[in-house]
């Protein structure tokens, strides 16, 4: 399990950016993902976060890696408490 | 609201949007799974703070990208020892059992997952079943271990071209 520095996790972005040179490896798929995070994360308010997201998803609804996803956000959860009662903090 | 409660919420309201943005970003359905289950884990991780947050959306998808960025990051290193051709290489080995390709150092645990995983083709619920974990729990655990196996062949490789 990684450490995180609970200020740092949300406050502290500058040593988290992707090189040029990383982002040019990458698909144009995750490219534009990775540039609407960028956005998503100097947002200014909820209401503006949930805009960028909202627009971004309906802009990849076409994508063929888009449609693999059959998605029960109730069965997920209850998997995830699974998992997280198997990882010791 | 409790912090169970908030949790919840978030969860029931979030899963789905991160799922499809990280597989956006990182183009693998497990991957992206795994680092939405861990950008989870930090937000139970940091509830309280997390509650009182001006915008928690904009906090969970930061996480998010951490995590993606680390996932990107991993994935160049491991790309030098691209773990599936080594894994397909050994399993086409005539005079070579599967168990005897894999890195001496690997522990023995680990050995096991990826002999039931790759040699065997055993399923993920299987797997979860034999081990009594959870199936994500079973996910994460074969993820972890390939990741041992995929450093330790990157550093026989290494140490063979001296």
């Amino acid at each position: 399990m990684k450490k995180y520095n609970g200020q740092e996790i949300a406050d502290n972005q500058s040593d988290m950016a992707l090189s040029l040179e990383e982002l040019e490896q990458l698909s144009p798929e995750s490219r534009e993902a990775f540039s609407v995070l960028d956005q998503i994360c100097t947002s200014k308010s909820e209401e503006e976060t949930e805009a960028i997201l909202e627009s971004y998803l309906a802009s990849v609804q076409g994508d063929p890696i888009q449609k693999q996803i059959s998605f029960d956000a109730q069965a997920s959860l209850e998997k995830f408490r699974s998992l997280a009662a198997n990882i010791k903090f | 609201m409790p912090p169970e409660q908030f949790f919840e919420a978030m969860y029931l309201k979030h899963s789905e949007s991160m799922l499809r943005v990280a597989i956006s970003m990182v183009r693998d359905y497990s991957l992206a799974e795994e680092i939405v289950n861990e950008t989870f884990l930090v937000l139970w991780m940091h509830i309280h703070r997390v509650m009182k947050h001006d915008n928690p959306t904009r906090w969970l998808y930061i996480v998010l990208r951490r995590n993606a960025i680390d996932e990107v990051r991993k994935n160049k290193k491991r790309a030098e020892v691209p773990l599936n051709e080594a894994i397909s290489k050994s399993t086409n080995a005539d005079f070579f059992a599967f168990p005897d390709l894999l890195p001496t150092a690997l522990s023995d645990e680990d050995k096991q997952l990826l002999i039931w995983r790759y040699e065997r083709g055993m399923g993920y619920d299987e797997m979860a079943r034999c081990l009594s974990i959870s199936d994500a729990a079973c996910r994460m655990r074969v993820k972890r271990a390939r990741e041992r196996c995929a450093q330790l062949l990157h550093s026989q490789q290494k140490n063979d071209a001296i």
